[in-house]
This record gives structure tokens, sequence and C-alpha cells, in this order.
């Protein structure tokens, strides 16, 4: 109803409260009783107010009480503008302390975003999330300092409804990381609460982290590899070289568990996922030949360690040579794996068999193609003691030593 | 104090702050509310901002791009969007906003330049990122991620003295305990490196002090004790250091079960990897931008950062043998395996050393290649049969047989000329190896023997020949037997040997040069003189002999034989005197064998002179000359005899020839009592008026030398 005459007053707030008063007082003028109780009233008021006016206490009551009363009036009346400038210097508090954190600056930004988090005033309009946000940031500041408690502290404080799907997705992240790092929160909550994220996100490498370890630490390797794997691929460019090299040690661990629990076939398909991350790498070909040789195909499982072209690789066929002798003929040994390595094994194999001078001449092959390295010295000197030529060992050892000793030679 | 008694001061002031302390909070909030008003796209950078933390770098890139189209001065939402790009591996895209910053917005800020270093880290650029994040660490020192940051540069450019120098900063500027113990044992591999760079330039004060800093800051490092064992080798010497440090055999499961912590049990079956006692670090990879040793094939190093393969320290342990069966023959030593390294020898392959070592094996192919190879081979082929040694002797005579026997035809040396070279380059040694197989040499190989045995010199060793083998073929190696071989065979002749006894006089031996050789070298000359003496003046004895004169070694023993053998070796002893061809030395001593040669000499020179004058005429006068008074009768002799034309002429050919005239004049020249008388009953004698006016002259100069 009030609509029209409030369209007509003037914006000035100062003028409406004029143009309030003018009515109020004609009416006062024309009622002059009235008037004259309302100068009773002043005239009670100067009476109050004279003694004060004669001690300075007195007046500084005075002043204190005209500010106080001037700045309520003045809030009042500027309410909507303070709410306004209120939620905007919180905003723009909440901007500095990011850029604080942006600029490594993490002592300014945590004070800043402890004082954004305890802000209970209105919020701006333009990003109404500043307390949420800025709990998140102090949990994430905190696990970063190893403050768990802190962290979980600060996250239990986000009021999760109307968050937004990135702060959503930050909390869930901070809060499985922080209760993996608690380590009193049940692994099975962990998984759900995980699996959950999981769900709600996609794949989220923080997530898939936490679902990972948990997984590893419940046994369970093929999921903790299916994990990896996961983060191997949806890790960001920067971080995928690790996370692939993490990814294949655990292919390399399974393979090897799924051995030893008596399973080449489970270690057959990590030989092959292998292949598929790595396929340069030898890893997978030295776990297909482990496959090989515990199946009992010893001709195949030198073909894999020779093709993976590794010393990991010269390793395992000595091991497999020294486990079950004579079981591939030299000839045929070279033929699979032609490495120049693979004469040392020949060499070590014909001197253990008796046949000296067949292991002198391989070894001689050996030095002559390898030169005199630390694995060439160890070898030969075992096969020169087998063939009963300890001096020569000896000697050797020295002309190794000699070589590492001299700049030339190093 | 007076004036805040004074009344109103004290409201007023109270007023004054008052309204200040309003116009602070204005301010204040006003430059907050002004901080958020500037920003254009808050939500999306705020939430930008959070995405990039949670790892959703691509939800951030897409967000922050976005606020700074609608905001390009948001510098921390640029900074951001370079280290999201990073992250993304867009690392020149990273680079150009961190450059925006620096340069287009004069934004001077330490994670944007670290962040600049980063970027250009990551496109590789591995001096351009060390440079600018020295810069950033010339002004603002404190900032320990950016001293690890370029700690890493220094690292992945290989130089560790900048890298320990960067390094200590590091640590000094790490205020966590267990980031600095564990910076602390990176630094003390960075000095060890220095170290061992220091050495290797001959810089040895250096490389102690580094080591001695390693040591502090680290005294377990693996490293350590290679380094110091180099130091120890360059003072004492790197032999006795070596032998130190080699431990006897029996020591080294020892140290392989301390180094591998228990683990060497279980792992002995694999190929053992020589620690020497701790001097080598165990791990077969190593970076290959730092070099720290890897326990497996990492895709990063864990210290440099470094995003490369590793590489193996013993690459020559995977590389391709290039024929198994090759190889494998190497070590079986098969046919085809020599074969193959024959092949090899005569392509120019260095094979010799296994050659040399395969020993008897590969002694038939050799032989074979030097029987039917050309001289480059075959003398190659020799050198290494010699260098295997004399117990390789019945296996090459055996070879020699072999091919001797499979040869189509015979030409070429064959077997037998590397047989002989073998045998030449073996020398005495060979010989207890050659004694067993005398008695079944058949054909060539014979000859090889015989001649072995000559070349031996070893008149006792030569027993056996001469008990083996016929007298005519050892004879017949004899003749055939190089000069100077036979000769030093020769003059180890004894007294009383079957061979100066018997077969050097054989009319079949035909080097009697050699004998006259060997004169002058021999223990006991008589017995080569009394050889040439009882094998008399045969053909071949009186050319040496004749030949040697000329030669000051022999000509003692020339001219004693001559004179020795006398009447008989004269006319040789005049033809050679009179060769045009001759030394003046020979001449001079066949003239004195002539002389002493008197009457039979006298008589071969006067019957000598030819038809016609000639330069030697003088020559033989000479030698009548000195002859003297024993020529007289001899040339009276011959002026009276006829020549054959004169007999078939019967008086149609004039007496008056050369012959009488030089004689005539050699008489006068010689002018004795019994020359003169010579002279005078020639005359008297003589009918041809030339010849006796010939005759009376040498008489008159005869007359006048007398007088």
């Amino acid at each position: 109803m009030l609509a029209p005459i409030k369209a007509v007053l003037p914006k000035n707030p100062w003028l409406r409260v004029v143009v309030y008063a003018l009515p109020v007082v004609l009416l006062l003028a024309l009622f002059g009783p009235a008037l004259d109780v309302a100068l009773k009233l002043v005239d009670l008021a100067l009476r109050v107010l004279e003694p004060l006016l004669q001690t300075t206490l007195g007046r500084v009551i005075l002043v204190v009480a005209v500010l106080a009363s001037g700045s309520v009036i003045l809030v009042w009346l500027l309410r909507s503008r303070v709410r306004e400038m209120r939620a905007e210097a919180a905003l723009g508090r909440h901007i500095g302390a990011t850029a604080a954190l942006v600029g490594m600056n993490r002592r300014a930004c945590r004070d800043q975003f402890r004082r954004v988090a305890a802000y209970r005033g209105p919020l701006p309009a333009r990003f109404p999330h500043i307390v949420q946000d800025a709990h998140l940031k102090l949990a994430r500041l905190a696990l970063a300092d190893g403050d768990v408690d802190g962290a979980l502290g600060s996250l239990a404080r986000v009021v999760e409804p109307g968050l937004p799907k990135e702060l959503e997705r930050s909390l869930l992240q901070l809060r499985l990381e922080a209760l993996r790092r608690q380590g009193e929160v049940l692994p099975a909550t962990l998984r759900r609460e995980a699996e959950a994220a999981l769900k709600r996100f996609g794949a989220d490498v923080a997530v898939l982290a936490v679902l990972r370890d948990v997984a590893a630490a419940e046994g369970d390797l093929d999921a903790a590899v299916d994990r990896q794997e996961q983060i191997a691929g949806s890790a960001p460019p920067a971080a995928r070289v690790a996370e692939q090299q993490r990814f294949i040690d655990m292919l390399v661990a399974a393979g090897g568990r799924a051995l030893d629990a008596g399973d080449p076939e489970r270690a057959r398909r990590y030989a092959k996922r292998l292949h598929r991350a790595d396929p340069e790498g030898a890893t997978s070909k030295i776990l297909l030949g482990d496959v090989h040789a515990a199946l009992g195909e010893h001709r195949r499982a030198v073909q894999e360690y020779g093709a993976a072209r590794s010393p990991q690789g010269l390793d395992r066929i000595a091991e497999l040579t020294a486990a079950h002798p004579g079981v591939l003929d030299p000839r045929e040994l070279v033929a699979c794996c032609p490495m120049q390595g693979v004469l040392l094994v020949v060499a070590r194999e014909l001197a253990r068999a008796g046949e000296h001078d067949r292991a002198e001449r391989a070894a001689r092959l050996a030095a002559d193609a390898l030169g005199p390295t630390p694995t060439v010295c160890a070898v030969l000197a075992e096969v020169l003691e087998l063939l009963g030529d300890g001096r020569r060992a000896q000697l050797l050892r020295e002309q190794t030593v000699a070589a590492l000793l001299s700049p030339a030679g190093s | 104090m007076d004036a805040m008694g004074e009344p109103g001061v004290i409201e007023a002031l109270l007023v004054v702050g008052g309204v200040s302390a309003a116009l602070l909070l204005w301010w204040r909030l006003s430059r907050l509310v002004r901080n958020a008003r500037d920003r254009a796209s808050l939500s999306d950078y705020l939430l930008g901002v959070e995405q990039a933390l949670q790892g959703d770098c691509a939800g951030a890139q897409k967000r922050l791009a976005k606020v700074l189209r609608e905001d390009p001065e948001n510098h921390y939402a640029r900074l951001m969007l370079g280290k999201v790009l990073g992250e993304l591996g867009e690392a020149e895209q990273a680079h150009q906003q961190h450059l925006y910053l620096q340069k287009a917005f004069a934004i001077e800020s330490g994670e944007n330049e670290l962040l600049l270093a980063r970027s250009l880290l990551a496109a590789g650029l591995l001096d351009e990122a060390g440079e600018v994040a020295e810069r950033l660490m010339a002004r603002d020192s404190s900032q320990p991620h950016a001293w690890t940051f370029l700690y890493q540069v220094r690292l992945q450019q290989g130089d560790p003295s900048a890298a320990a120098a960067v390094g200590r900063r590091a640590m000094a500027s790490m205020t966590n305990d267990a980031d600095r113990q564990s910076l602390a044992r990176d630094l003390a591999r960075t000095y060890a490196d220095l170290g061992t760079d220091a050495w290797r330039a001959g810089d040895e004060r250096a490389a102690i002090a580094a080591a001695k800093e390693a040591t502090r800051l680290d005294p377990a490092l693996q490293q350590l004790p290679l380094l110091q064992a180099r130091l120890d080798g360059a003072r004492q010497g790197v032999d006795e250091v070596a032998r130190q440090l080699a431990s006897p055999v029996e020591d080294r499961a020892l140290v392989a079960a301390s180094a591998a912590g228990g683990l060497a049990a279980d792992r002995a079956a694999e190929l053992p990897m020589e620690s020497f006692s701790g001097l080598v670090e165990s791990g077969r990879w190593r970076c290959s931008a730092c070099g720290t040793p890897l326990d497996q094939e990492r895709m990063r190093c864990g210290r440099c950062g470094a995003q490369a393969r590793a590489e193996l320290r013993e690459p020559a342990l995977v590389l391709p043998i290039e024929s198994p069966t090759a190889a494998m023959d190497g070590i079986d030593v098969n046919d085809a395996h020599v074969r193959r390294l024959v092949q090899g020898l005569g392509a120019g392959e260095p094979v010799a050393a296994e050659l040399v070592a395969l020993g008897p094996a590969a002694v038939g192919a050799l032989v074979q290649a030097g029987a039917e190879g050309r001289t480059p081979l075959r003398r190659q082929a020799a050198n290494i049969l010699s260098e295997m040694g004399v117990d390789v002797v019945p296996a090459l005579f055996e070879a020699s047989e072999r091919v001797g026997g499979s040869r189509l035809f015979g030409r070429g040396e064959g077997a037998d000329g590397l047989v002989v070279e073998v045998l030449q380059q073996l020398g005495a040694a060979a010989l207890p190896r050659l004694a067993p197989i005398l008695g079944t040499a058949r054909g060539r190989l014979k000859q090889v023997l015989i001649d072995y045995y000559l070349g031996l010199a070893d008149v006792e060793a030569f027993q056996a020949v001469l008990e083996q083998f016929p007298p005519m073929d050892i004879l017949h190696r004899i003749n055939h037997a190089e000069e100077n071989v036979l000769t030093r065979f020769l003059a180890a002749v004894p007294r009383g040997h079957f061979l100066s006894e018997s077969m050097l006089l054989e009319p079949t031996f035909y080097r009697d040069e050699a004998l006259l050789a060997a004169v002058p070298a021999s223990d006991d000359p008589e017995v080569l003189v009394e050889v040439m003496l009882r094998r008399g003046p045969t053909r071949a004895l009186v050319t040496a002999l004749i030949a040697g004169i000329g030669s000051d070694a022999t000509a003692p023993t020339s001219a004693r034989l001559l004179q020795e053998l006398g009447g008989r070796v004269l006319e040789h002893c005049l033809a050679g005197f009179a060769d045009p061809d001759a030394s003046s030395e020979a001449r001079e001593r066949l003239a004195d064998v002539l002389i002493r040669g008197g009457c039979a000499a006298a008589t071969h020179v006067a019957e000598s002179f030819g038809p016609a004058p000639s330069p030697t005429d003088d020559e033989m006068r000479r030698l009548l000359r000195a002859i003297g008074d024993e020529a007289v009768d001899a040339m009276a002799s011959a002026y009276e005899r006829s020549g054959w034309l004169e007999k078939v002429g019967a008086g149609l050919v004039s007496r008056h020839n050369n012959r009488r005239v030089q004689i005539a004049r050699a008489l006068g020249e010689l002018a004795t009592r019994r020359a003169c008388k010579a002279l005078k009953t020639l005359s008297k004698r003589e009918r041809d008026d030339n010849l006796r006016l010939q005759l009376q002259r040498a008489l008159h100069v005869a007359g006048g030398n007398v007088e």
C-alpha cells in the first residue's frame, strides 16, 4: 500500500528521515499541550545531562553514548549495505587466503582461512561456500602438516548439503585420507566410503589410492593391482611415470606371489598385464619365464629369460641351471638365450660338471667378450676355483681391482 | 599532562579515536571488498583452485583458463594454471603462463620463478632451469624446496661440484630433521662423486677433502671405500693396494654374505656380482643422469628426479651373441670352429690368440691353410704354430703328412715349408719331441727332419739322424742345405767323428765351399782341413779354394790347402791368377801359391803365354821372376817345346811367337847365371832370326843386369 509513496520519496535516507519527521513536528505544533509535554521531557533530559556535562567522566560517557547510538542508528539505517559489505569482506579475505595458498605462503593462508572458517555473517552471493571451502583448505593444510586430528576437526565442521560437487569431492578425498592416516577406522568403513566416493566421482586418483591401500592391507592383491592400474591410467602425466612404475612393481610382486602359491596361470595373466603395461621392459618376460620354469618348461623359460635382455634374466637362467643341472645342453642354452652374459653361465655349469677344458674355453670367450666387470670377475673366479686354479682367480680379482683403482681403467 | 586536564581535550580525543577507528574499519573492509569485487569469475577461480588441489587437473585447467579469459589480471589463477599445465605434462604452455607473470605483469614471485624453472626442466632445458632457479635463490634463499629443486637440477646436469654447493645451502635452509638427514646422506654421495672426479683429474688434495666431507655427512656411504681405495692407490701404488684389497678367495663368501645381509645363501645360484670387499656398490643399473646405483630398472631416478630409463652398469652382459653356434663351436673346439678361426685369420681378424690357445686341435687346419694359402697366411700360420710351443710338434708332422698325402699335384711349397718354418722358430726346444718321430717320418718330412738337425748344428743330436736315415739321403740334404746352415753344422764336426771320417769324404759330397767356410768358425779347424786334403783336389774344392782365397777369413786356409795340394791345383791357381775379374788381393795370394809351387808352377806359367801379347804377360813374367832359378829349366823346356800348330805345320809355321818372346824376356829379366846360360844355349840352338834376336836382346838385358 505504501509502495507508491515510497517510490515518490527521495532516495537519500537523510532526506527521507526529514520527510518522515515533518508531519510529526506539524502535528506537535498543532497540539500545544502535547508540545509542552515534549518540552518538559526535553527539559528533563537536559537536567539529567547537565550534571554529566560538568564532569569529564560524564562528558566521556556522553560522547561514547552519542557515538554508540549514532553508530547503531547508522548501522540500522545501512543494515543491508553493511550485510553486503561484510559478505564481500569475508569473500575478499577468502580470496586473499587462497592467493596465499597458491603462492605457497602457508602461515598467512592458514590464519586467514581460520578467520573465514569462523565467519558467521551473511554469505557472499557470488560464492556462498566460503566457510566450507575454508574448512576444507584448513583440513588440507593440516594433513600436509601431518595433523590428522586437526584435519578431521576441520572436515567435521563442513556442512555438506548444498556443497558444489568440486568441494564435495575434496571433502570426500580429504576425509578418506584423514581416516586412512588416522588408522582407527575399520577398513570396511573406509572401503565403503571410498567406493561411494568412486561411484560419485569416477576415477579419482586419491580415492583409488585409498582403495588400493585398503585392498593391499586386506591381502587382496588382485584388487590392489586393479586399483593401481586405474591410478596409473588416471594420474596426471607428471605423476604417471611414478604410478606406472608402482603398477609394474605391484604386478611383479603379485606374479611372484601367485607362483609361490602354486598358481602359474594367474602369474601368466599378470605377466600378460605386465607386457601391456611395459612392453619394452624386461619384467614381463622374466615373469613369464618364471611361469614356464614353474611348469617345468625349462627351454621356454630360458627363451623368455633371454628375450628379456636383462641381467635379471641371466640371474634366472643361472638359478635354473643350478637347480636343474644338465636340463639344458650348453649349446641349447646359448641358442635359447643368445646373450654374451650367458657364456658366464655356460662356463660355470661346465666347470661344475667337471668339463674343465670346455669350461675354460667358455670362460675365456666370456672374458674376451665382456671385459673385467664385477660380474665377470666373480663368475670367472668361481669357475677358476672349480677348475682348481685359485691362483688365477686371485690374479683376476687383483686385475679387476687394479682396473677400478686406476683412472684409465675406471 | 596539563593539556590533558583541560576540559574537552579527552572528549575530543575520544571522538577523534572513535572516528579514526571507524575510518580504519571502513578502509579495511573496503579493501577486502575491493579485493573481492575486482575479481571476475570468482566462483570458477575458487573452484578451479580446489580442483587443482584435489588432483582434477583437467577440470582445473578448464576453469582457470576460463577465469583468465574473463579476468586476465588474476595472477594467482595464472600461477595455478601454470602449475596445473605442468602436471598435465604441457611444459611449454606452463612455461608460457609463468613467463607472462614474470615479464608481462612484472610479478616478482618466488613461487612463479620456481614453477618457471620446473617447466623449463620438464621441457628438457636443464641449463635454463638451473639459471632461473639460481636467480631465484640469489634473491630469496629461504625456500628449502627451491634449494632442493636446484640441487636436483645440478645433479641432472652431472655437475657434482655445483650440486654439492647447492645441497649445503638446501640443508641449511631445512627445518625438518628427517629431511635434513636424508639430504645429508644424499649430499655425501655427491661429495663422493666430486672426490672421484677430482681423483680422475689428478687433484688428490681436492679428492681427499671431498672424501672427508662425504665421510662426515654419511660414514656408511657405500661409495666411500672405493674412493678411499683409489686415493690409497694413488699414494701407495695401484698394484699394491689392489693386492691388499683383492681378498683371498675363501673370504669372498663371507663378504658376499655380509654385503647381501644374509640373502647370499638364497641367491647363491644367481650370477654373483663381485663387490671386492665392499669396493663396488651393489645394483646392476644406474641413473643415466646422476650415476646413482639402482637396484632395478627404474623409469625415474629417486635422487635427481630424471625421468629416463636406468642404464645398465655392465651392458655387455646383455649384448647379443652374433652366432650362438659359432660361440658353442668355440667352446667345443670342433672342426667348424677351427675352420672358422683359420678363415678369420686369412681375413685379417684378430683370432691368433684363440688359435694359439686351442693348441693341437687347431694344428691340422693351420697346416692345411698354410699349405694352400699364400705366403702371408703361411707365415701367420707358422707364427701361431710356433707360439703353440713344442707340444704340437707331433701333431704338426702328422698334419703335414696328411696334407701332403692329399695333394693333387706337387706344385707349390705344400706343408713342408710351413713345417720347416715352424721348426726353425721353435729351435732346439723341439728336439725332444722330434726324436720319437724320426723313425716314422716319410717322404719329404724326412728331408725336413734332416734339415732341422743340420740347422741345429748339434753333431751329437745328429747321431740320431745317422742312425735312422740312409747316408745317401743325408748327403743329399747336406748337399742341398743352405750355406750358412751347413757351415754352422760343419764347424761343429769333431775330430774322429763318423762325418769327418766317412761321410764328408764321400765323392758325392759336393759342398766343399761349405767345408772351407766352416774352417774359421770351427773349434778344431784341422779336422776340416784334413777332410779337404783327404778329399783331394776335386773341382768343387779347388773352385772353393780359389774363390776363398779372395776372402780374408778363408784366405790362409785356402792358400795353405792349395799349396799342400801341390801341382794338381797349380794350373787352377794360374787360371785364377789370370782371371781378370779376380781381386788384386786374390791375385797376390794366388801368386804366392804359384811362386811356392816352384818349377811345376813355372812350367804351367811358361806354357800359359798366349799367341799374342797381352797385359797378363807382364804378370806372368813377374811370377817367373819371383820363382827364380827354379823356373829356368821349366822356361827353357817350354821354349823348346813346340806348340800343336807348329807340330801340325811341320815347319811351315813360324817359330817366332809370343810365348817364346815372353820366355826370352822373362829369362832376361831374371838375369841369373842359370838364366843367362839358358839364354845362351837357346840362342845357339835357335834357327829363327827374329827369335835369336829376341834371345840376344834378353841376354843383353840380363848381362846388363848381372853387371
